[in-house]
Formats: structure tokens, sequence, C-alpha cells
């Protein structure tokens, strides 16, 4: 269907924002073609629903593919618009190795025209020679040009991009079009084997009187050139590229690591995760290890010290029991005693009364003795309390009967 | 009983988990100069004495359990930073290595993931990642001023190899999955 070209070119003319943030995106839906119309409506513009009818209307925007619900900016206007904008874009390798099949079919033809004497022929095939020349040699520097924004872009963006984003990026530029064009323009490679042939072809028609001399040097001259500068792009690509994707591919690979480390602790829990993934600390530490200062005066003590008589326990001089070993014997014989004479009627009372001399400390010891051991069953009488005395005051407490127990 | 110099130092920093940096010690100098001796005398007495490819000496424990509490917070923390550069897309290594970080401004606790993360490795506020930072310092991987600033050393680029270790298992795993 074919466009209105005024209608076409005035709604550029107004909408040029617009455009250039559609050429940014690969595809579009409807809904966010009209939020790029709203985003850059102009105070007096059209309604965004309109601008966007007109865009598919006019074929500014066409459909993705047949039976696709999205939408691409037409190619030729992309075009048009790096060309008004001097925004190179980068010619795939497979135009290139196009280009340089191109020329091995036109040199085929000047061939055969030169050796046909057709003259007509052979000035067509030289002219078309010219144009593929020209169009590597442009569509190469359009490469370069495009990779070296990328470069100066990607070093000096303020966009947040995660490393692995960065590198991805690299790696694309590295592998859609860099490697590939070293293929095709190494030594040995296919524009060197076309070249040359193109070359071959060249002399032949320089040398024949069919063509004028001055085309056959100026594309021979051409040709030269295209090789030359071919090379030198791609050798300069590489060296733009080849750094960033080393570094970042390192990059990639340490964040890549992290990533899955953490990945590991959060599914796997502590346990094992140190074993696995951290790097380890060597931590020795001495337990009870004896210095050489140490070791040295035991030496020492063993080489020169005389043998001596083990230690022994110093008894006091008065040669009297010591106090807790008297108080001892006394609970021992209280149990002894207690024993034989059971049952009491108040164990208190008996204590005290075969006891005097006893302190109020000593007469509790004793009572305790007994009313816990486990010859013995105590019971409280029901009568009301009753005093006590002791070496060193009174108790008050209720009687208590101690029963020994069946054996 | 031999000849290399410093070698009490030496051993005291490195049963400490010290790591040795060549141009800050005459201790680490000496270990630079002589590493082959210093390792084969350790060897002799059951440690690995391991010289970094960036130039920098440590013992790498034979047994993994020394201090894997520890080793697990640090390694956290550490991940986590790298983690965090990366997703900002800076120059993790040059980053890491030049620049100087606040504690208080560290993502570790104010992002809900890795403040989750940290949990799990017991570390559950400022207090124990201070912590964490000055274990490091203990061991030679960073120095933390009055002021809560951090600069790491080089020591810290152990993390970078384990990080890349850990990404070439991984494709090594994919790549006889694959097979």
């Amino acid at each position: 269907m074919r466009v209105p070209p005024k209608p076409f070119l005035d709604f550029c003319a107004r909408h040029v924002p617009l455009l250039r943030a559609l050429a940014a995106e690969t595809e579009w839906t409807e809904p966010a073609l009209l939020d790029a119309a709203i985003r850059h409506r102009d105070e007096g513009d059209e309604q965004p629903d309109r601008t966007v009818r007109r865009m598919i209307d006019l074929r500014v925007v066409v459909y993705s593919e047949p039976g696709a619900d999205t939408f691409e900016l037409a190619e030729p206007l992309r075009r048009l618009l790096d060309y008004i904008f001097d925004e190179a874009m980068p010619t795939t390798p497979e135009v290139i190795q196009g280009y340089v099949a191109s020329l091995g079919t036109v040199s085929q033809r000047l061939e055969r025209a030169l050796k046909d004497e057709d003259a007509v022929t052979a000035a067509l095939a030289l002219q078309e020679v010219n144009d593929t020349l020209r169009r590597i040699h442009r569509d190469t520097e359009e490469t370069r040009a495009r990779i070296l924004i990328e470069v100066a872009l990607f070093k000096t963006t303020r966009r947040q991009f995660t490393v692995r984003d960065k590198f991805q990026r690299i790696v694309h530029w590295m592998q859609r079009y860099v490697e590939p064009m070293g293929d095709i323009i190494r030594v040995d490679g296919e524009m060197e084997a076309a070249f040359g042939e193109t070359a071959r072809v060249l002399r032949l028609a320089h040398e024949s009187a069919l063509t004028p001399e001055a085309v056959a040097v100026r594309e021979m001259r051409l040709l030269r050139v295209v090789e030359k500068f071919a090379l030198r792009v791609f050798q300069q690509c590489r060296r733009e590229l080849q750094p960033l994707y080393e570094s970042l591919r390192r990059a990639s690979l340490i964040a890549e690591g992290a990533a899955l480390a953490l990945a590991r602790l959060q599914k796997d829990g502590a346990d094992g995760w140190v074993r696995a993934s951290a790097p380890g600390f060597a931590l020795l530490r001495f337990h009870h290890a004896p210095t050489n200062a140490a070791f040295a005066l035991a030496f020492e003590r063993l080489a020169e010290g005389p043998p001596a008589a083990p230690p022994t326990v110093q008894r006091p001089a008065s040669g009297m029991e010591p106090e807790g070993k008297r108080r001892r014997a006394w609970l021992d014989s209280v149990l002894t005693a207690a024993e034989a004479e059971a049952p009491l009627d108040d164990t208190l009372d008996w204590l005290t009364s075969r006891h005097p001399d006893r302190s109020t400390t000593e007469v509790l010891a004793g009572f305790t003795r007994l009313f816990f051991h486990s010859r013995f069953r105590a019971s409280f009488h029901e009568t009301s309390s009753r005093l006590y005395r002791t070496a060193d005051g009174e108790l008050r407490a209720h009687p208590v009967a101690l029963q020994t127990k069946a054996k | 009983m031999n000849q290399l110099p410093h070698l009490a130092e030496i051993f005291d920093g490195l049963r400490r988990g010290w790591h040795f940096v060549p141009e800050e010690s005459e201790a680490a100098a000496a270990l630079a100069a002589e590493f082959p001796k210093y390792q084969e005398l350790f060897a002799a007495l059951g440690f690995n004495l391991v010289c970094h490819e960036r130039d920098f000496f440590y013992l790498d424990p034979a047994d993994r359990d020394q201090a894997e509490g520890l080793a697990g917070k640090i390694a956290a923390v550490a991940f986590i930073l790298v983690d965090h550069l990366a997703n900002e897309g800076r120059a993790i290594e040059q980053s890491i290595l030049n620049d100087r970080f606040l504690l208080g401004q560290l993502p570790h606790l104010t992002r809900d993931s890795y403040a989750a993360l940290l949990r799990q490795v017991e570390v559950h506020d400022a207090s124990d990642l201070r912590q964490v930072f000055r274990a490091m310092q203990r061991f030679g991987w960073a120095e933390m001023n009055e002021a809560e600033e951090v600069r790491f050393r080089r020591p810290f680029c152990r993390v970078f190899t384990q990080c890349l270790a850990l990404a070439e298992q991984a494709a090594a795993r994919k790549e006889a999955a694959d097979a």
C-alpha cells in the first residue's frame, strides 16, 4: 500500500521526539505506543490515541510480523533517523559476507565480459565492483563508529546496569560483530580470497583495451584501500572491546560465584555452607602448652635438685581433735543412741535432756539428722508447742515423735 | 635451629589467622623472599602455607571446622558486598580494593534479603556486623578506623578467588549435565 508522502513527512516532522523514542526499542504493544504518545505530546497536539492511529495508518509503525499484536518502527524510517542524527548502524557479518560473495560474482562476470570483448558488460561490471567496495567501506566504517559509540556510552553512562548486563552487552558485540568479522577478513579468509580474485580480474581489465585504463587502476586502488581499511577496523574494534570483555568476564564470574554462594546459604542454611562455600581460616590455639622456660626449669630441677621426702600432713601441736571431726563423731553417736532407745515420744526433749551442754546449732543439727534419716519415721504430735532449753538459748517447737522403720 | 628470619613472629601471626602482605612488614618481606623454605618447614609440621596469586600469604586450614562460625559470618558479609556492587554495575575488584566504605552505609542490614541471609549466620544487628569487621581486621582482611570507615586489604582477594571457583564448579556441573 502506498504511503502518502506529504502526510507521512509532516507527521514525522511534528513528532521527532516520539519517533526517536520508538527507535530506541525493537518492539511496542499498542498500550505502550499510547504511553509513548502521551509522554511526548506537546500542547496543541492531537489526542494521543489519534496519534497512535495515524502512526499505524501512515505505516510509521508496522506490525513486527504478520499476525502479531506488537509493532516496530518501520525500517526505512529507522535508517532515515540514523542518517539524520548521524547514528551509525552496525552491519552484520552476514551482510559483509554477502558483499564479498557479490564481489566474487561480479568478478566472474567481468572476466567473462573481457573474454567476450563485451565492453558494455565490462563497464557495468566495473561500476558494480566500485559500488560493492564502497558499500563494504561504508558499512565497515558504520560498524566501527557504532562499536566505538557503544564502548564510550558503556564507559560513561550513568544508567545502572548490573555487571552481568554489562558483560552480556560486550559479549553481544564481540560475538555478533567482531569475531565473525575476524573470520571473514583474516588472512586466508573469505575476503582475502575474493579480493585476490577481483584484483586478478582487474589486472586483466587494466591490460585489456576494452576498458578505460584509469577505471581499472582506480578500482584496484580502491580494492587495496578497502582491504586494509577493513582489517584496521576489525583490529581497532577488537582493541576497544577485548579489555572490556576480559575484565567484565572476570567480574561477571565473580558476581556469579557470590550469587551462587548466597543462594546456597538461603536454600540450605548455614550447616555445611561454610565448608562448601567459604574461605577457611586457620586458628591454632595453644592449650596448656608449657613454655620453653618451663621446660628448662623442670630439667634444671631434675638435674640439680637432690631427692626429697614426700610431703606429709602436719597435725596440730596440741594433739586435740579437729572440731569438725568431733562434731561428726557426736552426730554419729546421736544416731546410734536414738536407734537404741526408739521409739522416742519427743525427739527434741530427748536431745536437750541427754545433751544439755550442746548449743542450739548442735541440737538442731542432731535433730535434723534424726528427722531426715532413712532409718527413722518422724511425726508431729497434735499438741501445743513446748519450750526446750539448750546450752545457749531456747527453742519453741511442737513435739516430734521418732520411730524406727521396719527393716 | 634454623636460619629463617622472623620465624616466631611469622608463625604467631599465621596461627592467629593473619594474612601477610610482603610490603607491609619485615617479617612479611622475609616470608616472601624465602617462601619455599618457610613452606617446607611448615609442611613438615603439618601446616599448609599458601602464597595467593595476589602475593600474600596465609595458612590454609586442613580442618575446615576451625573457626567455622566466624568464617561463615565473614564469608556471608563478603559475598553480600560483592553481590551489592555487582547489582550496582560497579567494578567489583577495583571498588573493594580502592574505595572506603562506611559501616553504617553498607546494605547488609538495610536490605531485607541481605539481612535474612545474615541471620542465617547469626549476624543480627549492627553490633554483630561490627564484630565481623573486627574479625576481618584481626585476620588482615580489612582495616576499620574509629569513624567505622572500612578499607579492604589485598587478602580480601581470597573472596574473589572463591567466587571464581564456585562459578567454575557450577559451569562444569552444567556442562556435565548437558553432555
